[in-house]
């Protein structure tokens, strides 16, 4: 057991399947955590799924769309009835968004991004909160953007639904902080497939990026943001709420382009 | 077992007040801790705590900058100082410790400031300016020296700091009701809950953050500080 014990805490990860969500849970997950994550692609759940045994590791995998509050509401239903408590909360589901300007923005890529984002997370955050009432406290981790915090171009309606999670956050922070809850928000800059295939086809582009990033490289899904998520799952992190970590090697030091 | 067998940390300011939570913490964690009365008067001085804790321990993991908050507790039409003098002992310690640093190619730095810099004070406003420097020279190693695996991050704690105590002799109630008005309605124990958000900064789960300003304060920058009804202008 590595140094950040989370023994018979019991988390919930939306957008779990792959990515970043993917590394938290499996960091969750080596650190004794039980966790209950979903993703809306079965066939994508059932791949973490098998990933994780690989790796000899096990995690309870629900298919669910969490911009559908029924859905979102039974993730929490399921850690309930298996486990009988919830500890955490990571609220990590976000529809990509469309890269075309402000004033080409539908009302579909709103609605998405919204529900996904920013509905899914609230919605999940009330219903974890009576388990938190009734255990003397909790902890949620909603996902941020330094492209949201700074306005980057082309991804409106994906940067207002980010930015409107932090403000709901900070409402949570305030209001639920005097009941143990703690509430923060994360702005990863991370690997993925799709960043590892970007930066191969566009080595100028990544050269650039991994410049900019004063500790010139992206962050590991399991070794970096899977460790900072279960670090604030830990009592070190008990009086901290109500902020904003950026997970970026410092990259949230300069503006996006 | 600890967290931090092995890792060697100087805690400047770190032999009384928050410092000394933090120190104890680190050593709780198995750290060997080399630990200041106060933040170095001069380069030299700096150097010479540096050089000490390589000569006896054969290295530097973590530097922690405790906050000297020094002050005259005077309206700003009678300040002397634009900026107290912290700023400049913690850039001096962490020039000090940045070639040991440098050459394990790791390090952690966590600079304490003040919980008052993005928001209202009266009468602190030279301490504030130290700290709001510090923040500034944070981001500034943070980019410089990040390459170097060297990992810079500032820490406001709401703790019973010189500065809190002084509010709390001026107007105890004033500051009682603003404590109670905070999310988390309590301040923090220098050892749990300052000690542990600096694990978290020194720790494994610090090891992509850097040049960030971190409250460990329950949530009370979201707050007002009710400073009119602490220190009333004549």
């Amino acid at each position: 057991m590595s140094e950040l014990s989370l023994r018979g805490k019991v988390v919930v990860v939306t957008g779990g399947s792959e990515g970043i969500g993917f590394g938290i849970v499996t960091k969750l997950v080596m650190e004794g955590a039980k966790v209950v994550f979903c993703s809306r692609s079965a066939e994508k759940g059932a791949k973490a799924t098998a990933s994780l045994l690989d790796a000899g590791l096990d995690a309870d995998y629900v298919q669910a769309d969490v911009g559908n509050r029924q859905q979102a509401e039974r993730v929490v239903a399921i850690a309930i009835e298996r486990y009988g408590r919830v500890d955490g909360l990571i609220n990590n589901a976000q529809a990509e968004w469309v890269w075309v300007p402000v004033e080409d923005k539908t009302e579909d890529a709103y609605a998405k991004a919204m529900s996904s984002g920013f509905h899914a997370s609230r919605w999940l955050m009330n219903a974890v909160l009576p388990h938190f009432l009734r255990q003397g406290g909790g902890r949620i981790i909603n996902f941020g953007s330094r492209r949201a915090v700074y306005g980057a171009k082309l991804s409106a309606e994906y940067n207002a639904t980010k930015e409107a999670i932090r403000g709901l956050s900070w409402s949570a922070a305030r209001e639920w902080g005097r009941h143990n809850v703690t509430v923060n928000v994360i702005c990863p800059a991370c690997e993925s497939a799709g960043t590892v295939a970007y930066m191969k086809d566009n080595p100028e582009m990544a050269a650039r990026t991994l410049l900019a990033i004063p500790m010139r490289r992206l962050g590991k899904p399991v070794e970096d943001l899977g460790a900072l998520v279960a670090g604030l799952m830990t009592d070190d992190a008990r009086f901290i709420t109500g902020q904003t970590f950026f997970a970026d090697g410092g990259l949230h030091l300069k503006r996006p382009e | 077992m600890g967290r931090l067998n092995d890792c060697v940390a100087v805690v400047t300011h770190g032999t009384s007040g928050i410092g000394a939570g933090i120190s104890e913490r680190l050593r709780t964690e198995g750290a060997v801790v080399v630990a200041t009365d106060a933040l170095p008067a001069t380069r030299d001085a700096a150097l010479r705590v540096a050089a000490s804790a390589v000569e006896r321990h054969g290295r530097i993991d973590i530097l922690v900058n405790g906050a000297d908050e020094q002050t005259d507790f005077v309206p700003l039409a009678l300040k002397r100082e634009a900026v107290g003098s912290s700023a400049q002992s913690v850039l001096w310690m962490m020039q000090a410790v940045y070639p040991t640093m440098k050459a394990q190619a790791t390090g952690r730095i966590v600079n304490l400031v003040s919980v008052f810099g993005d928001s209202l004070n009266r009468q602190l406003a030279d301490t504030v300016a130290a700290s709001e420097a510090v923040k500034s020279l944070t981001r500034s190693a943070a980019e410089e020296w990040g390459q170097f695996g060297i990992l810079v991050n500032a820490l406001a704690p709401a703790a019973d700091t010189a500065t809190f105590q002084a509010m709390r002799e001026s107007a105890s109630d004033a500051v009682d009701a603003m404590v109670a008005g905070s999310p988390m309605g309590r301040m923090g124990d220098p050892v749990e809950d300052i000690g542990g958000a600096v694990m978290l900064l020194v720790g494994e789960s610090g090891r992509f953050l850097t040049g960030h300003v971190l409250y460990a304060d329950g949530g009370q920058h979201l707050t007002p500080t009710p400073f009119e009804a602490v220190v009333p202008i004549d």
